[in-house]
């Protein structure tokens, strides 16, 4: 149907603002404070990551700095309360993410405005998969299908709830 | 659970039949083509018996879990797997309405679900096509091409969109909203006003007679501990009106931000009337900058021209922005406003304390921008703070207690320890403005509106997409070898508006730091490769690029020449804070030439580089 994305981009988010872009690939990491002349920024063996956010830096770079892989980072990113959605996001007025549960593991997010659908080990490319009604990122790779035919399938919020709900899934309310 | 009462007629594909295959289903026949409705009334019975006792009105289904699987499966599958895929899955969906239709063992509440992807296999199914004409897909919302946009035309989309009957129109719009005036604001309390900010002028002239018989307020201006009513100031003219926020406590100006009558007033008198209100009020120059005058000249001439937009100023003064002068001598986070992020460390791994601007941060709603970048003098040496090499040498160190209290009063790294170094603040060079940089954050974050925001979301999304070639306002993505690296102005949609607002505005000179590639620069290479941000840029800035800001270079050459005291006895007459004109500091203003480079002479860029390297 469509190409897959690679490298994989994601942006990180927590309290409906965006803190991070991040590539899943080796590259560079990248503050919000102005490079100075001469700069030379900081490689990364698994991630390239720029900042959209001052005030989580020092903490994101800890949560960094104690991963071992990129998808390490991304599961110590959501432990921290941080949810990983595609980088094709509009996120200047982005309603508040709404975790998906089964039982009590997260395997995913949901935000009730249009957006792409990504799991954080397959992404489809930048402009394919995007649904008028709702964002999901799939966070555990057993529900990441089942997750994007749900979306992919309904058309409004309350159809895709109920699917979600038909497939043993808990929504968060947001 | 949302009741599926409210869920309208299940999608109806545009071609009417389905293939073979779907056709062949009495079950899946039975079904398609009603709406929830109408098939929950077909299955009123079936509700009926499940929900006897001992029968369970939700009996799990594992099968039902896999029909979406299925077609996950299939979205992400590649053109050679899809048929297959397709079969399956339109195999399986026939599988559970027939044991659904036999044995009734389903749970009722899947049905519809079940329906719903039938829908979208036998769509699929139907001319061997892509389900995209007939699947929700749509394209990246652009806000220009969505319904609400194109409103006006009553009878337009809605009607002859293929299944629009099937989505209420609040559900079918995208959720892209009308423009909004304002973002949220904030609740909390304004900002401490930082350190100790005495009034930055003095009336040395009494008002004209003439002027005091016109307007009797006029005869309060020289009083600077006399507050006037907003109803006697909207009664003073432009002048009187900059001669009075330049005389008061900055905590009597910064009142005025939500003095609406006062800014509708300013806005009358002008677009750029008003900028110079709206600077006057968000702008915070504590008394100990070294050039406070100076600075506090150019840091208006540079602000005033990012804010000839109106619903900018207003958006900006209702969220409670804030923009602090950091003198030249101090730490960012000496500051009430930036204190928070002392001893803390960077995302690339410099400690806050040295860097050298802030801005555009919703939480915190404040803009710092530095002197020295103001004022094209070099940073004082004193801005440099003991560190250590990295976060984990800060846990290590403090694990092991080998700290000890720093220059701020906190814990710090002890002398010598390994590592430890000692940070410089950075400089940027000829010509760049940080001020801009930082102030277009803000703007971006507190000062547009949706629609705006939107467009400059998309615009960065669309040139993501672009080839590495592609030129952004800091060149291309590709280092001097023609690999791949991100730019500054590509690493975030912010970084992305805030360099190529700084190019628009003729102040983004220099060399990228991560592709070593010259950065473009001037308002008519925006025009020509960023059309749609010469648009918003357009409507925020002033007419004209703005000259000679941060002026090093020459700074460095007044500097370097034999000086007047070299020849002439020592006089110490030079005043504290004299005023620049278009941004080139009074050289009797200058301070001290003082060195940029850290122990060792290296550059101060070497000399952190390596902060942070894993």
């Amino acid at each position: 149907m469509s190409a897959d994305r690679e490298p994989r981009a994601y942006l990180v988010v927590r309290n409906r603002a965006a803190l991070l872009r991040v590539e899943a690939r080796p590259g560079h990491l990248r503050s919000m404070a102005a490079p100075p002349e001469g700069w030379v920024p900081p490689t990364h063996p698994f991630v390239d990551a720029s900042s959209m956010d001052p005030t989580s830096e020092d903490e994101l770079r800890g949560v960094l700095d104690a991963s071992t892989s990129f998808g390490d980072f991304m599961a110590r990113l959501i432990a921290a309360g941080c949810d990983i959605m595609s980088a094709a996001s509009d996120t200047w007025d982005l309603p508040p993410a709404r975790r998906i549960h089964a039982g009590t593991r997260v395997v995913g997010a949901l935000w009730a405005q249009g957006g792409q659908f990504t799991s954080l080990d397959w992404q489809p490319a930048a402009d394919a998969d995007i649904y008028p009604h709702a964002t999901i990122t799939a966070y555990a790779a057993d529900r990441a299908d089942a997750l994007h035919g749900a979306l992919a399938a309904t058309r409004t919020l309350p159809e895709l709830e109920s699917i979600i709900a038909d497939l043993d899934l808990t929504l968060a309310p947001g | 659970m949302v009741s599926k009462a409210k869920n309208n007629a299940l999608p109806k594909s545009s071609g009417g039949t389905s293939g073979g295959k779907v056709e062949s289903s009495s079950a899946k026949s039975k079904l398609r083509g009603l709406s929830f409705a109408e098939g929950e009334k077909q299955l009123a019975p079936v509700d009926a018996e499940l929900k006897k006792p001992g029968t369970g009105a939700r009996l799990t289904n594992a099968n039902y879990a896999k029909l979406y699987d299925l077609y996950g499966k299939y979205l992400k599958a590649g053109p050679s797997k899809q048929p297959g895929l397709l079969a399956e899955l339109d195999q399986a969906i026939q599988s559970w309405l027939s044991v659904h239709d036999g044995s009734k063992k389903h749970d009722e509440s899947r049905l519809p679900g079940v329906r719903l992807l039938a829908d979208q296999v036998r769509v699929a199914l139907s001319g061997g096509k892509s389900t995209e004409p007939e699947t929700p897909k749509v394209e990246a919302p652009k806000v220009d091409e969505t319904p609400k946009v194109e409103a006006p035309k009553v009878d337009a989309p809605k009607v002859d969109a293929p299944k629009v009957d099937l989505v209420p129109p609040e559900e079918m719009a995208p959720t892209i909203e009308p423009p909004k005036d304002v973002p949220p604001p904030p609740k909390d309390v304004p900002p401490p006003i930082t350190s100790e900010e005495k009034p930055v002028a003095k009336l040395d002239e009494p008002p004209k007679v003439e002027d005091v018989k016109e307007n009797p307020v006029v005869a309060k201006l020289p009083d600077a501990k006399v507050e006037l009513t907003v109803e006697e100031l909207v009664t003073l003219d432009y002048n009187q009106i900059l001669t009075y926020l330049d005389t008061r406590e900055k905590s009597v100006v910064e009142k005025l931000r939500t003095a609406d009558k006062f800014i509708s007033h300013a806005e009358s008198l002008g677009a750029e009337q008003l900028a110079q209100v709206v600077c006057r009020i968000l702008l915070r120059t504590p008394d100990s900058v070294v050039n406070k005058g100076g600075s506090r000249t150019e840091a208006i001439r540079i602000l005033s021209s990012q804010l000839r937009n109106a619903e900018v100023c207003k958006n900006l003064l209702a969220n409670e922005a804030f923009v602090v002068i950091i003198p030249k001598d101090k730490l960012m986070t000496d500051f009430a406003e930036f204190s928070q992020w002392a001893g803390t460390y960077t995302f690339d791994g410099r400690p806050w304390d040295i860097t050298r601007g802030m801005g555009g941060i919703k939480t915190s709603r404040n803009t710092a921008i530095a002197e020295e970048n103001l004022t094209g003098d070099e940073v004082d040496q004193s801005v440099a703070r003991k560190g250590w090499h990295s976060k984990e040498w800060m846990e290590h160190s403090k694990k092991n207690g080998t700290t000890e209290t720093n220059e701020n009063g906190k814990v710090g790294p002890k002398t010598g320890d390994t590592g430890t170094k000692v940070f410089n603040a950075g400089v940027y060079c000829s010509g760049y403005s940080t001020t801009n940089h930082e102030f277009f954050h803000t703007i971006h974050s507190l000062g547009l509106n949706k629609t705006d925001h939107a467009k400059i979301q998309s615009e960065y999304d669309d040139k993501k997409k672009k080839p590495k070639e592609t030129e952004w306002a800091d060149g291309p993505e590709m280092k001097k070898d023609d690999t791949f690296s991100v730019n500054y102005s590509s690493s975030t949609v912010y970084e992305y508006f805030a360099q190529t607002g700084c190019a628009f505005q003729g102040t983004n000179v220099g060399t990228d730091p991560y592709t070593s590639r010259d950065r473009n620069n001037g308002r008519s290479w925006v025009n020509a490769n960023e059309p749609e941000l010469a648009k918003i840029l357009g409507k925020v800035c002033s007419d004209s690029e703005l000259k000679n800001v941060n002026p090093r270079d020459a700074k460095k050459k007044v500097d370097d020449a034999p000086k007047v005291e070299d020849v002439k006895p020592k006089e110490d007459t030079a005043p504290k804070g004299g005023a620049t004109v278009g941004g080139a500091p009074s050289p009797t203003t200058a301070p001290k030439k003082e060195a940029t480079t850290p122990e060792g002479g290296t550059k101060v860029g070497d000399s952190i580089g390596l902060i942070g390297q894993k």
